[in-house]
């Protein structure tokens, strides 16, 4: 009977407590904003990206010019869009729905379908035209503080599915890079293989283990 | 059938207005929140987990994490859905968290060598004894190991050395221990008496 008393006591104690600081602030709300973070991310990775090493010249006009090209990137920005945007809804608990998950892995897939057709017949002349001087390097410094601020944020929320979210999280951090290296450096198979998406594909999965780790909720209440 | 899909609709409506309110910075309407579904919690994690032993943590660890969660929570969104996947992560995490304690209990007591001892050897000499005729440092990790309950951690703090070097000495204090006692029992048959500890050719030497 005293236990069972003490018992209601202290849910009552941590009823009381927990109702003294009920509202959510702005930043609360913000910080699992997919918007946020891709603003954030393309600002740096484009921002730092251009003053590092000037843009390839004329890839804006190939943009329209090359429809394979154009879609080819078009869908590298698609799919960085569409994984954080799962991945930050995979932090509200059952916001992201099936269906959700089966258009963010179509769009991944039809970029890897254009990548696999650039490597095999380049939409563009392939040539060290605008070759910038260490790009390998600059996609992984260019990913990593999107990774890391994507993982700081999302420990914010409640993450039911750590592993897809965290893997997610980071292909769009290593993506985005890519997307932007694939756009301002050099077009050549094997180098897009080597110092474009290599890195992409090496931030995906150490960052997808970090920051799975990092976002399940156990990870936040421990 | 209709009546409970109105009941449904009611409460979730009731919910949502609640959590809405919370969200703005309504404590009543929080409290009010909280307590009733602290009571919808004990009832789901009573049907669909049965009488956890740790019930009354799990519940409070649940609402501590809506607490936590409760901005990830939009009045665009169902409440009903919302909450019970919460409630269903923590409970699932709490039991897992429990099996591991429960993993970690029971190799524990697969190494009490001390319990074995006590059990293999019933004509061995107390604990207290054989525990006095080991070395001091030996006796000393063993006392706050063993018996205080302290971590490898804690008591390498306490005595000035590493966890690993407090868990080594752990080790060979349990191995000293156990010579000591299947020696004694050899002895005892043999009708001798035992030797000390630091004349025994099987006293393990502690780092």
């Amino acid at each position: 009977m005293n236990a069972k008393r003490s018992v209601n006591n202290s849910r009552a104690a941590l009823l009381t407590s927990l109702a003294a600081s009920s509202q959510t602030s702005a930043w609360d709300r913000w910080r699992l904003n997919p918007v946020v973070w891709l603003a954030l991310a393309a600002a740096w990775v484009f921002g730092v990206g251009w003053l590092l090493d000037p843009i390839r010249p004329h890839a804006h006009d190939q943009l329209l010019d090359v429809p394979r090209y154009g879609l080819e990137i078009a869908l590298g920005a698609l799919s960085v869009v569409a994984s954080v945007t799962l991945a930050f809804r995979l932090s509200r608990p059952n916001a992201a729905t099936s269906v959700d998950i089966g258009l963010t892995l179509l769009a991944i897939s039809a970029w890897a379908v254009t990548l696999a057709m650039a490597w095999a017949h380049p939409p563009i002349e392939p040539s060290m035209f605008g070759k910038r001087l260490s790009c390998e390097w600059e996609a992984f410094a260019l990913s990593l503080p999107p990774a890391i601020a994507g993982v700081l944020m999302l420990r914010g929320g409640f993450v039911t599915r750590p592993w897809l979210a965290g893997v997610l999280l980071a292909f769009s951090a290593g993506a985005l890079p890519a997307v932007f290296m694939q756009f301002a450096c050099m077009i050549e198979p094997s180098h897009m293989i080597s110092h474009h998406l290599l890195p992409a594909a090496i931030v995906t999965v150490l960052m997808g283990i970090v920051g799975a780790l990092a976002v399940r909720p156990a990870a936040n209440r421990r | 059938m209709l009546a409970d899909i109105a009941a449904f609709e009611t409460r979730e409506q009731r919910w949502c207005d609640l959590m809405h309110a919370a969200q703005a910075g309504d404590s009543d309407a929080y409290h009010r929140l909280l307590s009733e579904l602290s009571d919808v919690i004990e009832r789901y994690l009573r049907r669909h987990f049965g009488r956890l032993p740790f019930e009354e943590d799990c519940i409070q660890d649940t609402l501590m994490n809506l607490h936590k969660a409760r901005h990830t929570w939009s009045h665009k969104r169902a409440f009903g859905p919302w909450l019970f996947t919460i409630v269903r992560h923590t409970a699932i995490d709490a039991i897992r968290h429990s099996s591991r304690y429960h993993d970690a209990l029971s190799a524990y007591a697969d190494h009490q060598a001390l319990d074995r001892i006590d059990a293999c050897h019933s004509d061995a000499p107390e604990i207290g004894e054989l525990l006095a005729r080991l070395s001091d440092s030996q006796r000393e990790i063993l006392t706050l190991i063993k018996i205080n309950g302290f971590t490898a951690r804690e008591a390498g703090q306490r005595l000035g050395i590493s966890t690993t070097a407090a868990k080594v000495r752990c080790h060979r204090a349990i191995a000293a221990l156990r010579n000591q006692a299947a020696t004694q029992s050899a002895l005892t048959a043999l009708g001798e008496t035992p030797r000390s500890s630091n004349q025994d050719s099987t006293q393990v030497v502690v780092t």
